[in-house]
């Protein structure tokens, strides 16, 4: 049996871009600033509010379970809907301005997926130890894939979207006094009338991830069909995608596939069994 | 003077890459002393205003370093050489160039100085700031006698549009770099005259801007910095010494700012050590000794990685570090210092070597300093990743 648990929902990353050093705080060069009043930007990848910096009028963060299938089977009101997603570990895009990886192409460094809700636990990391050049960890490819974004984010055309922001920066700008918010509210306003910045929204990096590395499955009302094996790979695939340059968020879309202990003994048992599936070799379009 | 030969042509060549080389350091240098915390007396909305400064600058700064680019490829259409060297900071006007050189933190001195070298003819020269008086006074002409950098370019054209272009082009086409370095960043190819009038007019015109509007231009740039300074109270820079070095050198005898904390000395040589790597792969990149195309991909990668990813963060950091030990002084920054006249192997196989032995021994230094400046543990790593990936296709 396999557990397959759909997982959606904005992420935000602060990080600076080309031609900025992949560690500059403030952002200068490129297009990712941190505001006035607002701390320096940090490159990490957080898929739940905390540590995020959100900004007036942009979706919340948030990624959570929104399906969970045994065998393909969809399992309407399973108690897991809803539960948090989360990297842990300060993950960050390791592109470090091309010499890890081009834009697009950044890996997630490190790579440690947590599924939790109440004391609900079930989470493992891609390795124990991440090795430079992360080649595993690196998008398989860049592809636009405006229906799926669109269906995933219920946003057609972002650039929309900000004119309609900028409307409402624009009207906040107009009653606000504090000096530093004005100024903040002030360069939103201009980023928000670039509308081709938007213009990456529909373009999605595809993950596939194999989870071999250290993990934890702490189910103590047995949410799951059994215990979960570390003896065999957990598959990670999701895309990252629906960019929002002002927000600095993104959309993240994807399942977590275990295999339960009992299934896994099953495999393990056949000595013709096939090898756990390799993790795919990054390829470029 | 006016260039009517190959030679003369040359010779003017290697003076634009000088100039424009020492002039975009000198952008770089104002642009990363640069305050950027609050807790460096910035408030937020100056800090705007700073990242703004600071940005408009690097745009400018980059603008020059597609300038150079272009100015090799000039000489590469006529048979020359690149030219990467130049004369360390300080320098004086009229030792090499008819206008100081000199590693300057943002201020008033140093946008004046910047307005100087973006000067179009005909336009007045800027008031000379506080009670300093102007260098325009001093300038004396050397054998090319030019004042700013639009008059050394009008003599350059002259001569493009004068000497025989059938005899002239004799470089071939496939040693240019046309390369895409980012998407506001390539340059172009030089085959014939018109296509050579059209590289020095776009230099001329993005330094200048035209005749009936000087916007957008360096020149424009520098006048709108420099009335924006001139209407705040703060300090936008941080304390950072003028011309500081960690060695006297034959070629500027004169006094800059010895670093003597060994420390910051250290840093110092390490970002001396980058710059030089950078130039090495500049140099090995324009001259075209039979590199594969994935060979000069990966240079070019390789160069775009140092200077953003590496450089940069090497030279903010030295801003913020004493120049002494008793912390008089103020701080240092980038010394931009070339030790030794900066060459390549002429046989293409022993370049790489060279220069992999190059960045492994900065990684080292890097990572030994991260134990106590973490941002330099941060750039080891990057120059070890870079290494690996120069192996690849070494």
């Amino acid at each position: 049996m396999t557990v397959s648990l759909g997982f959606a929902g904005w992420f935000q990353c602060r990080l600076a871009t080309d031609p900025d050093p992949a560690d500059e705080p403030r952002g200068v060069s490129g297009y990712v600033h941190a505001l006035p009043g607002e701390p320096d930007l940090d490159r990490v990848v957080r898929f739940q509010p905390e540590g995020t910096v959100p900004r007036r009028f942009c979706p919340p963060i948030g990624v959570t379970v929104h399906s969970v299938r045994l065998d393909g089977r969809p399992q309407a009101d399973h108690p897991l809907l809803g539960a948090a997603v989360d990297l842990l570990g300060t993950p960050v895009f390791e592109g470090r301005n091309g010499i890890v990886a081009d834009d697009g192409f950044e890996p997630i460094v490190p790579f440690h997926l947590q599924i939790s809700a109440d004391e609900f636990r079930l989470r493992r990391a891609h390795r124990d130890r991440e090795e430079f050049p992360f080649d595993d960890l690196k998008p398989t490819g860049v592809q636009p894939g405006l229906t799926d974004v669109v269906d995933a984010t219920g946003i057609a055309d972002l650039a929309d979207v900000w004119r309609h922001r900028k409307d409402q920066v624009d009207e906040a700008l107009t009653h606000t006094t504090d000096e530093t918010a004005r100024t903040a509210l002030a360069e939103r306003s201009a980023l928000l009338a670039n509308t081709r910045l938007a213009a990456i929204f529909p373009f999605r990096m595809l993950y596939s991830i194999a989870l071999t590395g250290s993990g934890e499955c702490h189910d103590p009302r047995a949410l799951l069909p059994g215990p979960v094996t570390l003896n065999r790979p957990w598959l990670a695939d999701f895309w990252l995608g629906g960019w929002d340059a002002d927000a600095l968020s993104g959309f993240v879309k994807g399942t977590l596939q275990v295999v339960p202990a009992s299934t896994a003994r099953v495999a393990e048992a056949e000595p013709f069994a096939p090898p756990p599936t390799a993790p795919r070799a990054p390829r470029r379009p | 003077m006016s260039i009517d030969t190959r030679e003369e042509l040359i010779d003017a060549l290697v003076e634009a890459s000088e100039v424009e080389h020492g002039v975009l350091l000198q952008y770089l240098f104002a642009a990363y002393s640069l305050k950027k915390r609050a807790d460096e007396g910035l408030g937020p909305v100056q800090q705007e205003k700073v990242r703004r400064w600071a940005g408009a600058l690097l745009s400018v700064a980059r603008q020059e370093m597609a300038h150079l680019g272009c100015v090799c490829n000039l000489m590469s259409a006529i048979g020359g050489a690149p030219r990467l060297g130049r004369p360390n900071f300080p320098q004086p006007a009229d030792r090499y160039y008819p206008f100081d050189f000199r590693l300057r933190p943002y201020g008033d001195e140093a946008l004046y100085q910047f307005i100087l070298f973006e000067l179009p003819e005909g336009e007045p020269p800027p008031e000379p700031p506080g009670a300093r008086v102007g260098r325009a006074g001093d300038v004396v002409p050397d054998p090319l006698a030019y004042e700013f950098l639009g008059e050394l370019y009008g003599k350059i054209r002259h001569g493009f549009e004068v000497i025989a272009e059938r005899e002239l082009f004799i470089g071939p086409r496939f040693a240019q770099d046309t390369d895409d370095w980012s998407n506001r960043f390539s340059l172009r190819l030089v085959t014939d005259r018109r296509t050579a009038l059209a590289a020095i007019d776009a230099i001329v015109l993005e330094g200048e801007g035209a005749p009936e509007s000087r916007t957008p231009s360096h020149y424009a740039t520098f006048l709108a910095l420099r009335k924006a300074l001139a209407a705040e109270p703060f300090e936008p820079a941080r304390p950072v010494a003028w011309d500081p070095r960690t060695r006297s050198h034959p070629d500027a005898p004169d006094a800059g700012t010895l670093i003597t904390e060994p420390r910051t000395v250290r840093v110092a040589e390490l970002a001396n050590s980058v710059y030089r790597s950078m130039l090495m792969m500049l140099l090995q990149y324009y001259s075209f000794g039979g590199e594969s195309p994935a060979q000069r991909d990966a240079l070019r990668m390789g160069l775009r990685n140092l200077m953003s990813g590496v450089f940069r963060p090497l030279a903010e950091v030295l801003t913020e570090l004493p120049v002494a030990p008793d912390a008089t002084g103020g701080t240092a920054g980038a010394p931009f210092e070339i030790y030794a006249e900066v060459q390549i192997a002429t046989q293409p196989a022993n370049r790489w070597p060279i220069l992999l032995e190059r960045l492994d021994s900065a990684a080292d230094a890097a990572s030994k300093l991260g134990t106590e400046l973490p941002r330099l543990a941060f750039l080891g790593e990057s120059l070890r990743w870079l290494g690996h990936n120069l192996r690849g296709v070494a």
